[in-house]
């Protein structure tokens, strides 16, 4: 009888063990998902996407939440790329997954111009999730008021706006501006756009495109957006 | 004892089931991973892109303010 009470005690773990196991998802690989990884950089928090403001100390500290495990973890820039199987950390209250590191941008290379950081937490399960992280810097400091998925706010040079691919956005400068999009990521300007050269509405194109405006005046100043148009949300059920 | 027969049989069906879908997810895992890394580069595509947008632009404005563009 005892025997018979300790198996079934072992039986009820096991079964409870096993349906905790996570649903796996098979997440499709033709598909572009929203970047929804929780990015702190210094302080500054965004849910996908970040643009870091300018600052003077040369690291930057990278505090992450994956919305599933980091079985593989990525980070790349436009000079490194680094890869780390089974990173981060589980709070003992907290089941997310943090990744900590810190980003010391090479001089010159990764410093100027536009270079992005890309980051992608792969799980075994399917829960991955991505980020990319844009950085202020001298090189882009034209102002902008910008309309992207719901927000409104005055961006200082950079801009990273992430939405659906297809919904309308709006970005728009105190000056008019030339621009000359790549052909891969048209600017295609709604019938209700104005026409004045400041002000820019427009659909999301699919995936990750980089847009440079130059102020016509002679301060020739400089704005970049980065969209992300997404196909879909990952529904992770957790 | 005999009792504990059929649910033994199925913990056993399910211990097996989860083990051929954590085969299953794993390979997703790496294939998904794999493709992730083979995509390639993508943070200096958008540079490319964005220093060849500046030179466009920069090249259009000379042009203009010299008189010889449109």
């Amino acid at each position: 009888m005892r025997s018979i009470s300790k198996g079934l005690v072992a039986f009820a773990s096991l079964a409870l063990l096993t349906s905790c196991a996570p649903i796996p998802l098979t997440p499709d690989q033709n598909l572009f998902y929203k970047r929804d990884m929780i990015v702190n950089v210094d302080g500054y928090v965004g849910e996908g996407v970040l643009v870091v403001p300018k600052k003077t100390e040369e690291v930057f500290k990278f505090d992450v939440t994956l919305k599933g495990k980091a079985d593989l973890f990525t980070f790349e820039s436009c000079h490194r790329e680094m890869v780390w199987e089974q990173a981060g950390k589980r709070g003992f209250f907290d089941s997310r997954v943090r990744v900590q590191f810190d980003y010391d941008p090479l001089n010159g290379l990764e410093t100027r111009s536009s270079c992005v950081v890309r980051l992608g937490g792969y799980d075994k399960t399917g829960r991955h999730s991505w980020a990319m992280v844009d950085f202020e810097g001298d090189d882009a400091t034209l102002p902008a008021i910008v309309k992207c998925n719901g927000a409104h706010y005055h961006s200082r040079g950079v801009t990273v706006c992430q939405a659906k691919v297809g919904l309308i956005q709006e970005i728009s400068f105190p000056e008019e501006v030339a621009y000359s999009p790549d052909p891969n990521c048209p600017l295609n300007l709604t019938r209700d756009s104005a026409r004045d050269g400041k002000t820019f509405r427009f659909p999301l194109v699919r995936g990750e495109c980089v847009y440079a405006f130059i102020e016509k005046n002679s301060k020739r100043r400089i704005h970049r957006l980065t969209t992300l148009g997404y196909d879909q949300v990952l529904i992770r059920g957790n | 004892m005999l009792a504990f027969l059929p649910l033994l049989i199925r913990f056993i069906g399910k211990i097996l089931d989860w083990a051929d879908a954590d085969k299953e997810t794993r390979a997703a895992f790496l294939k998904f991973a794999q493709t992730a890394q083979a995509q390639g580069l993508i943070s200096v595509k958008l540079k490319d892109s964005y220093e060849s947008q500046l030179d466009r632009i920069k090249d259009e404005l000379w042009k203009e303010q010299s008189g010889g563009g449109k």
